[in-house]
C-alpha cells in the first residue's frame, strides 16, 4: 500500500507516516528532481519508463482508495516529465525514437484512458486530456493510424460530451479540437477518428487499403453500435452507468460483433479474454525487465551511496510494483467481464448479434461521426468560448476536402442541430424588441463580437445578437463546407427555419418585428448556397410567370399583402425586406420578382414601332432593323445600345422636366451631375454581380418561334402584359406616393433606383426609356410619376405659403441631423421626393449610357 | 479602461512563425519558446498611445495551419489592421506569402493596413529570406515592411504600434468610416457618434449611393 511513496521519496515515508498529506507529493517530486539533477538516468528511455512506472504505483497502493484529487498526486508532473521526453526525443532524432516506440507497443494511451474514463484519482480525466492534447498536437509524426493511439482517442473522444454540461468542458474541446486539427492535417485518418459507417467501408470498391478496412470494420462496429442503439447510452456517461448498474451496460455490449478485440480495455468480448491475460503477462514481464535498469542507474551514481540500501529496497518495491499495476488494471478489467461475462449467457446476444451483421445496410440511423456528434453536443454550452470552440471544430471538420467524409457529415445530425438552434434562438427573441433597433445589430459568431451579448444597447439585444451570431455562423458554415454538406445545411435551414417558422410569423401580430429580422438575415447573408435558398423560400423555386391574382408563392404573396396594411411600419420594413432581397443581386429573385414578367417584351407595341422609330435617331432605326435579322452578333459586341440610346438627352431631359420649375426646390435645377460618382460607383458593382447572369445585351423583340415556350399561361401574345405582382406593387405605391408617409416614399425610390440600376435591357428600357411606345394601357414608371406630379401641381398651389413650406421642408429633409419635430405635411414632402427619384432617375440613365459607349 | 478608438487586428502567417510569441511578447513582454499549438483563434489587447489618444488594440492570433484557415477566415472581417508574419529562417513561410495575402485581400474589408514582418531576427546565422527581399515583397504589394524578433522583442512594439499610426492616420484622412464598426475600428464610450437621419441618411440608397443631396 505504501509502496509507492516509499518508492518516490527515498525515504521520506518513513518521516511522513500519513501519506495522503497533500503538501508531501511535492516534497517528494522536489526530492526526486533533485535526485535526478545529481544522477541522471542513463538514457531517455530509461527515465521514461521510470516516470511511467511511477505513475502506475498510484495505482497499485491506492487499490481501492483513491479520493485525493489529481492534483495532489504525482502523476500531473509524472505525466508532465514524459511529455518533455517525448518532445526531446523528437528534436533529437530523425526518426521515432524509442520512447515513442515504448508508449506505442506498450499501449501507454490505452491504459491513461482507461484511468481517464474511471476519473481515478478525481481529475484524471483533466490531467490525461490534456496530456494527448500536447501530446498529438505537438508531435510531429502521424501518429492517429497506430492501433494504440486511435483506440484510446476514439474512447475518448467518446467520453466528451457538452450534454449535460460537464464540468471540464473547456479542457474537452480544447482536447476535441486537437483531434479535428489532427484530422484535418492528416485527412487519411479522418475515418478513423470519425467512426465512419461499416456501410461505407465495406461497399466501396475504391478503397485500396484493405488493411484500414479491416481495421474500419474492427474498431468501428463497436462504438456505433454502442452509440446508436440505446439513446440512454451517452458517451460521457458510460462509465457512470458502469458503476452504477452495469448490467445496463450489458445490454449494449453484448450487441458487440466479436470482433472487437482493438478495445482491449474496454472489454466486452470474454472471447479475448484469455489473450489479454497474456498480454498483461508479457508486458509484466517487460516491466520487471526494464525495472533494474532504470533503478541501477540511480543507485550507480557514489554521491547516493549512503542511501543504497533503501534503493535496493525500492527496486525490489519497483519490481512487486510492477505485479501490482498490472494486478491492478487487471482488476479494473476484471470488474467489467464480470459482468460481461453474465450477460454472454443471455440469449439476446446471439440474437441482435446475428441481426447486426445479417443485414449491415440496414443501419435505420443516419450515418455518425464520432468527432463531430461529440462537438455538437457543446454548441447548447454556457460557457461561449467552449460554444465558440465547439463551432471552430465543426467548421474544420465541415471544410476538410473529403468526398466520403462530407457525404458523411452531411447526413449527420449536424444540419438538424444548426437548423434548430437557429429556430430555438429565433424563438427566443422577445416580442417587444423594437423593429428598429433590429438594423443595427452588427455581430459576427466569432470571439471577436461578445459586446453585443453583454451590453444592454436595447431590451432584448442579447437574444437578438444571440440569434444573428447563430446566423452568420451558419452562413460562414455553408461558406466554408464542402458541397454536398454546404447544400445540405441550406436546405435544412430552409425548411426547418424559414418555412416552418418563418412563413406562418410573417401572418402573426409581431409581423413587424418578424420582417425585420428577415430582412436582416437577408442582409447579412453572405454565401451563395445560402442565398440560394433563402430565396427559394422568398419567390419560390417555380421560374415560371404568375398569373394575374393567382398566387403560387405563398410568401411573397404574404409579403405583397403586408404592403397594403395599415400599418406604415409594416409597409416600410417589409419594403426594406425586398430592399434587401434586391440587393443580393441574386439571379433567382431578380428573375421571380421582375424579369421574367418582362423577358417576352410584351409591353412593346409592336404596331407604334414605326412611329416610335421616327422618335428615335435614324442609326437606331437602322439598329432595330439589323437587329431582327442578326440577333446572334448582338452578343458579341461588348456593350448595349438599348443602355445607350443616342437619344439619351431627350430621355434625361423627360426626367429632369417632369417636375414643373415652381414646384421644385433644389436651387440647382437640372444638376444631376452631384449624382453621377456615387451612381458610378454602383453601377460598376451592379454590372460586376450581374455578369454571370446570361442577361441579352439588347432589346429586341424575340421571334416567336425562339420564344416559343411550353408555357401556355404565359401567353404574352394576346398583347395583356403583366407586369407581376412586385412591379404592380410598386407601381401602386408610386401612384400613391401624394398620400404616402416619408419614410414609405424613401423606400419605393429606393427599391426603384435598385431596380433602373440593374443592366437588363428590358428592365433598362421598361423603367428609364419613357419615349418607348407601350401596349395601350400599360402602366409604366414614367406614367405613374406624371400623374404623381399632376397630382401634385393640382394640390399643392391650393395650399397657403407653398413655397415657403415647399423649401423648407427640403431643408429638413435633406439636413443629416434630425430637427425638432417641425410642421410635417405629407404633399411638400413627396414633391421633394418626387423631384429628387426624377433627378436619380436622370442620372442612372446617364451613367448607364456613358458606362455602354 | 476608456479609450478614443478600438483597432481591431488579425495576426496571419504560416504554422510556426512565431505569431503567437509575437503577440505574448507584445502584450506581456515575454518571451515562451515552446508554445502549445493555436488552435482557432486566441486575442489579446494592449493600451497605446498615438497623438496623446488612448487606443485599444484587440488583436486576434490565428492559428496558421492549413486545416484552420476556414476558420481564420471569418475573422479577416472587420479587421483595421493585419500582421503578415513569416520566418526568416524558413524559405516557404515567405513563400506561401501571396497566398495568404490573396486570402486577406478577399475576406477582408480594402483598407486593412497589412504589416510585413519578417520574424525571428535574432536567428540570424540560420537566414533563409534576406531582408531585401522582404522589403521588395512589402513594395510591390503596397505593405508596410518590419523585421521582428518575439524572442528579444526587437520591433516587436514597432511592429503594433506603426501599424495603428497608419490606421490612425487613415482615419484622419477620412479613408475609415469609423461609425462602421465592419472596419475593424471602434470609437471609445466617450465619443459616441450621432446618427445622420433624413434623405441624405436613410434615404433612397443611403447617403454614400445616393450621394450627397445635401
Amino acid at each position: 500500500m505504501s509502496r509507492e511513496y516509499a518508492d518516490e521519496n527515498k525515504g521520506c515515508a518513513r518521516v511522513y507516516p500519513c501519506e495522503r498529506v497533500n503538501m508531501i507529493s511535492g516534497i517528494q517530486i522536489a526530492l526526486k528532481n533533485a535526485i535526478d539533477v545529481i544522477a541522471p538516468p542513463v538514457t531517455p528511455l530509461q527515465d521514461f519508463i521510470y516516470h511511467w512506472k511511477q505513475l502506475m504505483n498510484f495505482y497499485v497502493s491506492h487499490l481501492t482508495d483513491c479520493k485525493v484529487p489529481v492534483q495532489n498526486t504525482s502523476i500531473p508532473r509524472h505525466l508532465d516529465v514524459l511529455l518533455d521526453i517525448l518532445l526531446q526525443e523528437e528534436k533529437e532524432e530523425n526518426e521515432p525514437g524509442p520512447c515513442l516506440e515504448y508508449l506505442l507497443q506498450h499501449k501507454l494511451l490505452d491504459l491513461l484512458a482507461t484511468l481517464a474514463s474511471a476519473e481515478t484519482p478525481p481529475g484524471m480525466r483533466t490531467v490525461c486530456l490534456a496530456f494527448l492534447r500536447k501530446f498529438l498536437g505537438r508531435s510531429i509524426y502521424p501518429l492517429l493510424h497506430h492501433t494504440s493511439i486511435y483506440a484510446p482517442i476514439q474512447r475518448l473522444v467518446a467520453l466528451c460530451n457538452g450534454n449535460p454540461p460537464s464540468p471540464i468542458e473547456a479542457e474537452e474541446i480544447q482536447f476535441l479540437l486537437t483531434i479535428c486539427y489532427l484530422a484535418c492535417k492528416y485527412p487519411h485518418v479522418t475515418n478513423i477518428i470519425n467512426d465512419a459507417p461499416i456501410v461505407q467501408a465495406v461497399s466501396n470498391p475504391t478503397k485500396k487499403d484493405n488493411e484500414r478496412t479491416e481495421i474500419q470494420r474492427v474498431t468501428y462496429v463497436p462504438t456505433r453500435k454502442r452509440i446508436n442503439s440505446n439513446p440512454l447510452f451517452e458517451p460521457l456517461d458510460t462509465q457512470a452507468i458502469t458503476l452504477i448498474n452495469p448490467n445496463l451496460f450489458d445490454k449494449e455490449r453484448r450487441k458487440l460483433p466479436r470482433s472487437n478485440h482493438v478495445f482491449k480495455t474496454t472489454v466486452s468480448d470474454p472471447g479475448h479474454l484469455s489473450r489479454r491475460s497474456n498480454e498483461s503477462v508479457s508486458s509484466r514481464e517487460e516491466s520487471v525487465s526494464s525495472s533494474p535498469l532504470a533503478q541501477k542507474s540511480v543507485c550507480d551514481s557514489p554521491l547516493l551511496n549512503t542511501k543504497s540500501s533503501e534503493q535496493w529496497e525500492e527496486k525490489d518495491g519497483g519490481d512487486s510494483s510492477g505485479n501490482k499495476i498490472d494486478e491492478h488494471l487487471q482488476n479494473l478489467r476484471d470488474l467489467r467481464l464480470d459482468t460481461d461475462c453474465n450477460a454472454y449467457e443471455d440469449a439476446g446476444y446471439v440474437a441482435s448479434d446475428n441481426q447486426s451483421l445479417k443485414s449491415p445496410n440496414k443501419m435505420p440511423e443516419k450515418s455518425k461521426c464520432l468527432l463531430l456528434d461529440a462537438l455538437l453536443s457543446y454548441l447548447n454550452s454556457a460557457d461561449n468560448t467552449v460554444r465558440i470552440r465547439a463551432c471552430e471544430g465543426i467548421m474544420a471538420l465541415a471544410s476538410l476536402k473529403d468526398p466520403s467524409f462530407a457525404q458523411t457529415t452531411a447526413r449527420s445530425e449536424l444540419p438538424s442541430i444548426v437548423s434548430t438552434r437557429l429556430e430555438n434562438l429565433f424563438n427566443a427573441i422577445p416580442a417587444h424588441v423594437d423593429h428598429l433597433d433590429i438594423y443595427n445589430v452588427d455581430v459576427t459568431w466569432g470571439l471577436d463580437s461578445p459586446l453585443w451579448t453583454q451590453e444592454k444597447k436595447f431590451p432584448g439585444c442579447r437574444q437578438v445578437a444571440a440569434f444573428f451570431m447563430w446566423y452568420d455562423y451558419c452562413d460562414r458554415l455553408i461558406r466554408e463546407a464542402q458541397m454536398e454538406l454546404a447544400e445540405t445545411l441550406a436546405r435544412t435551414i430552409r425548411v426547418v427555419f424559414f418555412e416552418r417558422i418563418v412563413t406562418p410569423a410573417l401572418a402573426d401580430h409581431h409581423v413587424i418585428l418578424i420582417t425585420a429580422l428577415v430582412a436582416k438575415c437577408l442582409k447579412v447573408t453572405t454565401s451563395s448556397i445560402l442565398c440560394t435558398e433563402v430565396s427559394y423560400w422568398l419567390v419560390g423555386q417555380d421560374r415560371d410567370p404568375e398569373i394575374p391574382n393567382v398566387w403560387t408563392s405563398p410568401v411573397l404573396h404574404r409579403l405583397i399583402e403586408n404592403c397594403f396594411t395599415d400599418s406604415n411600419d409594416l409597409t416600410v420594413e417589409t419594403l426594406k425586406l425586398f430592399e434587401e432581397a434586391l440587393d443580393k443581386r441574386n439571379e433567382h429573385i431578380l428573375h421571380c420578382l421582375v424579369l421574367i414578367y418582362l423577358s417576352t417584351r410584351a409591353y412593346y407595341d409592336n404596331t407604334a414601332a414605326d412611329s416610335a422609330i421616327t422618335s428615335w435617331s435614324d442609326e437606331e432605326d437602322e439598329r432595330e432593323k439589323d437587329k431582327k435579322g442578326t440577333l446572334d452578333l448582338s452578343y458579341e459586341q461588348n456593350y448595349s445600345r438599348t443602355l445607350a440610346p443616342s437619344n439619351i438627352h431627350r430621355v434625361i431631359n423627360c426626367f429632369l422636366s417632369l417636375m414643373p420649375r415652381y414646384l421644385q426646390t433644389d436651387p440647382d435645377v437640372n444638376n444631376f451631375d452631384k449624382y453621377m460618382p456615387a451612381w458610378e460607383q454602383q453601377y460598376t458593382s451592379a454590372l460586376s454581380d450581374c455578369a454571370l447572369m446570361a442577361w441579352p445585351l439588347e432589346a429586341v423583340m424575340v421571334d416567336d418561334s425562339a420564344s416559343s415556350d411550353s408555357r401556355p399561361e404565359a401567353d404574352h401574345c394576346s398583347g395583356r402584359f403583366y407586369m407581376g405582382p412586385f412591379l404592380s406593387m410598386l407601381f401602386d405605391k408610386i401612384s400613391n406616393m401624394p398620400r404616402q408617409t416619408y419614410e414609405i416614399n424613401l423606400e419605393v425610390m429606393g427599391l426603384i433606383l435598385r431596380l433602373a440600376l440593374l443592366p437588363h435591357p428590358y428592365l433598362h428600357e421598361f423603367l428609364l426609356n419613357p419615349l418607348l411606345p407601350l401596349i395601350p394601357g400599360t402602366k409604366s414608371l414614367f406614367l405613374c410619376l406624371q400623374k404623381v406630379v399632376k397630382q401634385l401641381v393640382s394640390e399643392i398651389p391650393k395650399t397657403p405659403e407653398n413655397k415657403i413650406m415647399l423649401a423648407e421642408t427640403r431643408q429638413r429633409l435633406l439636413s443629416s441631423c434630425p430637427q425638432e419635430e417641425e410642421k410635417e405635411d405629407i404633399l411638400c414632402e413627396s414633391a421633394v421626393v418626387t423631384e429628387e427619384l426624377c433627378k436619380e432617375l436622370a442620372g442612372i440613365a446617364y451613367v448607364k449610357y456613358h458606362h455602354s459607349v | 479602461m476608456s479609450y478614443a478608438y478600438l483597432f481591431k487586428y488579425i495576426i496571419i502567417g504560416d504554422t510556426g512563425v512565431g505569431k503567437s510569441c509575437l503577440l505574448l511578447q507584445f502584450t506581456d513582454k515575454r518571451f515562451q519558446p515552446v508554445h502549445d499549438l493555436t488552435i482557432g483563434v486566441e486575442f489579446g489587447a494592449r493600451m497605446i498611445t498615438i497623438d496623446s489618444k488612448q487606443i485599444k488594440l484587440q488583436i486576434w492570433d490565428t492559428a496558421g495551419q492549413e486545416a484552420f484557415r476556414s476558420i481564420t477566415r471569418s475573422y479577416y472581417r472587420g479587421a483595421a489592421g493585419a500582421l503578415l508574419v513569416y520566418d526568416i529562417t524558413r524559405r516557404e513561410t515567405f513563400n506561401h506569402l501571396t497566398t495568404w495575402l490573396e486570402d486577406a485581400r478577399q475576406h477582408s474589408n480594402s483598407n486593412m493596413v497589412i504589416m510585413l514582418i519578417g520574424n525571428k531576427s535574432d536567428l540570424d546565422s540560420r537566414r533563409e529570406v534576406r531582408r531585401e527581399e522582404g522589403e521588395a515583397f512589402a513594395r510591390e504589394h503596397g505593405l508596410v515592411f518590419m523585421e521582428t524578433s518575439a524572442k528579444t522583442a526587437a520591433n516587436v512594439e514597432e511592429a503594433f504600434i506603426n501599424t495603428a499610426k497608419e490606421i490612425y492616420e487613415k482615419i484622419q484622412e477620412g479613408v475609415f468610416d469609423i461609425n462602421n464598426e465592419a472596419n475593424g475600428i471602434k470609437i471609445g464610450p466617450q465619443h459616441s457618434p450621432t446618427s445622420p437621419g433624413g434623405l441624405a441618411g436613410t434615404g433612397g440608397q443611403g447617403s454614400a449611393q445616393g450621394g450627397g443631396c445635401c
